[in-house]
């Protein structure tokens, strides 16, 4: 029964975008009233999920099975079953309350959308549904077309809500995530079939697949074998999270989306990429990622480096932030090539903060670019004189994301770094440049964005409303909850972790 | 399957029992001839048509109460191994007759509106045509093979030229016409080699003799065997002979269209497949890699080709010559094995794919219709807004669109899907990966035309847009093309187990 409690949050949006599609199109407010209430339902799940979860388990709770398909013969004559299967366990579980606060706010802070209003709740709904899907999926091909369905509703965000450049940036978010997707299949269905070879039963659920491998001799399922599936894989992460090469489409989509749009992008979406490489690399692939350590972790320090430089000459505050997150997102990377305790916890940590500073980042850009009209950082200057609480804000959010100890960007890296300086002390210390480069460039675009004298235009924008106190709120809460008291995220994924160490070691 | 080499004789009653629905439908072709010379114009094309869906249901009848049926003998012996009833050719021959059915049914429509069009012409052309394709998938002889694939390309020169007074119907036609005669001869040159060598026409008798003189005559029956690859590869429009494709497509009848794409390559396929399992099969290991080679070049340059497209037919046509190195995938997989198991698979990915194919495709070209005529023009332009005006049918539209892009619970997708399986279960990673990279390249062009639908203003906000008017008969193939598309997507297993519990070959 509990486990129906996962099946209702992800269902919930669902439900939501079916009844949006039948209000009528006059009556914008109804829509917007059924995305609130569904996100704030969902969310509200999520909250008692949390709650009845018990944190000294390692395996999955809460979970559900129903087998909904069957292909016979399909690999050595073995039929493959695929079911609804769903459950979650302490890697999951941050994910899906990050979700659940994130989809929420964002949809709260869809306000300002006046334009096709149905149809936009109509997409978030499917958006979301998507989201929650991922991070709930034991079943990889269910994880699948969970991360397809958020494909669809992306395009039409950024194509009808979005800027100048919708079209083109739409089709590229399309194109670049679609073939991530590809090689997220093929690597999903290796997996499954390999597992297959050990176990005699082909199934795609991922607790099944992760059993298989651990126990499964090293002659049945070969190290070259695991390298080249975890390379795949690796590859769709690379695109999946925008690191460099690849990372072209996240400053691009950030610029274009709404700013809602972009709190779902850069707090919850881009997060799917880290949570595959925790659950598939390193709960499925250990010994891939260890034989890879110093590649994953030279490709983080290259983007932690590279991103950082390229956030200081950016313009427009909404690139800024995404070449910001691009580099938070390259200590993740680091922490997860060491492949110890402090290091995957710092992988995490990092992944869930970059989570909430992202949505609270881009909440506020939101707010500033409606009140101002602008992103540019040229443009803007002296806001704090006009909106002192909204200024407010979005220093504690750079502090936030430059580290500042007290708050969860601080923990976040403390760990990583440990993690690597243990594993790879070079790299590491090169790597620690980004949180000086990450205090330049974002204290330089405070500086000129609130400092100073205030712009003739920009005299007497109005400060924050009533409505918009809530996600400020409640993300800079949370983000100084995890950096004061970090145990309360460390406790529900040490289980998790110390499985995962235990079996590297093993 | 019992190879006899005797030669008994045949009686009627052994010839209905063999080919009851291909009979049932040469009748009807020539009492529609008939009935067009003894009553009044007007009556002819108004019963024509009718006729004729009665004739297909008919045939679909015998066709379902041919399953499983075989004589005590094998299923070649009362036909001298000249046609043989087996679940096989049942299969495709549902496939063909149901296309035919939709088509018929689309027709009717299209005969309101075109009164220069000879109805009852083109109704038994359509009828004589399916005849054809039904030959191509029993026949056991490549006589008989020839003659089928014949009576197909030529109802279909005529019938493609038939819409009088259009420039651009002459032309597809003309080119039609001049290429698919080209590729007949082609295949009979091939055939004649094959003949040569082997002294035989039977398909299985040919095959063993091929094996046997496969080591010292191997040049001339790999020309044979490329020979009637290339023929058979403009009927079903692989790269580098999909030329006539766009060109054809454009300028036929949107139900000829439809019929070309759906029923014109289903047969392509079962005459392929039949031909190359029975007279090739043990030689599959080397030849299996030009199929590959085709399959891989005809994904990209059908997909690439695809992105450049503004005439949605074209871009149709396209989409459809990609599908077709979709489909050919499986039968590349028995170059990697030809076990029991993995033919049969191989054979129900083909047959899945193209269920959902003809779902899709039909349910596609009747939206198509009924918004090209409203719009006058065949651009994507021509769906701009098509949300606002008609929900229903934009909605439709985009499943069926979003299933040719292989998004998932659509039938592509899981066709798709069943495909990859079976090219990874064979070891063939590459061309599994380049199934969907190049699907998600072919997002770019599926997503363009859903961008039209949603995104695109009809005009100016205020003025009243003019709903989309759809004739009962094409609101009823996008009803039954919706059904069959989200029906197999989200339970395969309907269709799945069906195709599991066949004797394919008797």
């Amino acid at each position: 029964m509990t486990g129906n409690l996962l099946t209702f949050i992800v269902l919930l949006p669902l439900i939501a975008a079916l009844i949006i599609g039948f209000v009528p199109r006059s009556n914008q407010g109804q829509a917007r009233a059924v995305a609130l209430i569904a996100t704030a339902l969902s969310l509200l799940l999520s909250i008692f999920v949390y709650a009845g979860f018990d944190q000294d388990l390692a395996g999955m709770q809460y979970t559900t099975h129903y087998e909904w398909i069957n292909i016979a013969h399909v690999y050595q004559d073995k039929a493959l079953t695929i079911g609804f299967d769903l459950g979650i366990d302490g890697l999951s579980l941050p994910f899906l309350l990050l979700t659940g606060i994130i989809t929420f706010l964002a949809v709260l802070a869809s306000k300002n959308i006046q334009h096709r209003v149905k149809e936009y709740y109509l997409w978030v709904m499917l958006l979301v549904a998507g989201l929650y899907g991922c991070f709930v999926a034991l079943d990889l091909f269910l994880f699948f077309l969970f991360l397809e369905l958020t494909l669809i509703p992306m395009y039409f965000l950024i194509g009808i809500w979005g800027g100048d450049r919708k079209g083109a940036v739409a089709t590229k978010f399309l194109v670049y995530r679609g073939i991530a997707s590809a090689f997220v299949l093929v690597a999903f269905v290796a997996l499954a079939f390999k597992a297959a070879d050990a176990t005699g039963v082909i199934s795609m659920n991922m607790v099944n697949i992760a059993d298989a491998f651990a126990k499964a001799s090293p002659d049945l399922i070969t190290a070259a074998f695991k390298q080249g599936i975890f390379l795949v894989l690796l590859l769709a992460i690379l695109i999946e999270e925008a690191f460099f090469p690849f990372h072209t489409w996240l400053p691009d989509t950030h610029e274009q989306a709404p700013a809602a749009v972009s709190m779902l992008v850069g707090g919850v979406l881009m997060k799917i990429g880290a949570y595959l490489l925790f659950r598939i690399g390193v709960g499925i692939l250990p010994d891939a990622v260890q034989y890879f350590a110093t590649l994953i972790a030279l490709i983080g320090v290259i983007n932690i480096v590279y991103a950082a430089l390229i956030a200081m000459v950016q313009k427009d505050w909404r690139r800024l932030l995404a070449f910001s997150a691009i580099s938070h997102m390259g200590v993740v990377l680091l922490g997860v090539a060491a492949m110890n305790e402090a290091g995957l916890q710092g992988g995490i940590f990092m992944t869930i903060s970059s989570g909430l500073l992202s949505g609270l980042l881009f909440f506020l850009i939101g707010a500033i670019q409606e009140r101002t009209g602008t992103t540019m950082i040229g443009a803007l200057g002296g806001l704090s004189k006009p909106m002192p609480i909204l200024s407010g804000f979005l220093l504690a959010a750079a502090l936030g994301s430059l580290g500042l100890p007290g708050m969860s960007g601080f923990i976040s890296e403390v760990l990583a770094f440990i993690g690597a300086f243990d594993a790879f002390p070079v790299l590491a210390a090169v790597g620690t440049l980004g949180i000086i480069l990450a205090a330049v460039y974002l204290l330089w675009a405070m500086q000129r964005t609130t400092y100073g004298p205030t712009t003739a235009a920009l005299e007497g924008v109005s400060d924050a409303k009533a409505i918009e106190y809530l996600p400020m709120i409640v993300l800079t809460a949370l983000i100084l909850l995890i950096g004061i008291y970090p145990s309360i995220l460390g406790d529900l994924v040490n289980p998790t972790i110390l499985s995962y160490v235990t079996g590297i070691g093993g | 399957m019992n190879l006899t080499t005797g030669f008994t004789t045949i009686t009627f009653s052994d010839v209905w029992h063999v080919m009851a629905p291909e009979l049932i439908m040469i009748l009807a072709g020539f009492a529609i001839l008939l009935f067009d010379l003894f009553v009044s114009k007007g009556t002819s094309r108004r019963l024509s048509p009718w006729l004729g869906v009665v004739t297909v249901i008919v045939a679909i009848v015998l066709v379902i109460r041919n399953f499983g049926v075989v004589a005590a003998e094998g299923p070649g012996q009362l036909s001298n191994m000249l046609y043989v009833l087996d679940d096989y050719g049942n299969v495709f021959k549902l496939i063909f007759l149901f296309g035919t059915l939709f088509t018929l049914i689309m027709s009717i429509d299209f005969f309101k509106k075109n009164p220069l069009v000879a109805v009852p012409e083109y109704t038994y052309l359509l009828l004589f045509g399916t005849v054809g394709a039904m030959t191509m998938a029993s026949a056991f002889d490549l006589i008989t093979l020839f003659v089928g694939l014949e009576i197909l390309s030529i109802s279909s020169y005529i019938l493609v030229a038939m819409r009088k007074g259009n420039s651009k119907a002459t032309e597809g036609a003309m080119k039609y016409l001049v290429i698919g005669s080209i590729a007949s001869a082609f295949v009979l040159y091939g055939m004649s080699f094959i003949y040569g060598i082997t002294g035989q026409t039977n398909i299985a008798l040919g095959g063993q003799m091929i094996a046997q003189m496969w080591m010292e005559m191997q040049p001339v029956l790999l020309l044979g065997f490329l020979l009637m690859l290339v023929g058979f590869g403009v009927k079903i429009s692989l790269v580098p002979f999909h030329q006539w494709a766009p060109d054809t497509y454009e300028g036929a009848a949107n139900p000829i269209t439809s019929f070309l794409a759906v029923v014109s390559k289903a047969a392509g396929f079962a005459l392929i497949i039949r031909t190359f399992i029975w007279g090739f099969a043990r030689e599959f290991g080397e030849l299996y890699i030009y199929l590959a080679i085709f399959a891989a070049l005809t994904m990209i340059v059908g997909n690439v080709a695809a992105l450049a497209q503004k005439n949605i037919k074209r871009l149709l046509a396209y989409s459809s010559v990609a599908q077709a190195g979709y489909l050919l995938i499986p039968l590349v997989t028995l170059g990697k094995g030809t076990n029991e198991h993995n033919i049969w698979l191989a054979l129900g990915e083909t047959v899945f794919y193209l269920a959902g194919y003809l779902f899709m495709t039909m349910g596609a070209f009747a939206v198509l219709t009924a918004v090209t005529r409203e719009a006058g023009n065949e651009t994507i332009d021509a769906f701009r807004g098509l949300y606002k005006r008609s929900p229903f049918q934009a909605v439709a539209m985009s499943v069926f669109l979003l299933s040719m892009a292989g998004m998932p619970i659509t039938a592509g997708f899981f066709g798709k899907f069943y495909i990859f399986l079976g090219a990874i279960n064979t070891g063939l990673y590459w061309l599994a990966a380049l199934l969907f990279v190049t699907s998600a390249i072919a997002f770019y062009y599926y997503f363009g035309v859903l961008k039209a639908i949603f995104a695109g203003e009809t005009s100016e906000e205020g003025t009243a847009v003019p709903k989309l008017g759809l004739p009962w008969s094409l609101n009823l193939i996008v009803w039954i093309g919706l059904i069959g598309t989200v029906g197999l997507g989200v339970f395969p297993n309907l269709f799945l187990d069906v195709l599991n519990g066949l004797h394919w070959f008797g």
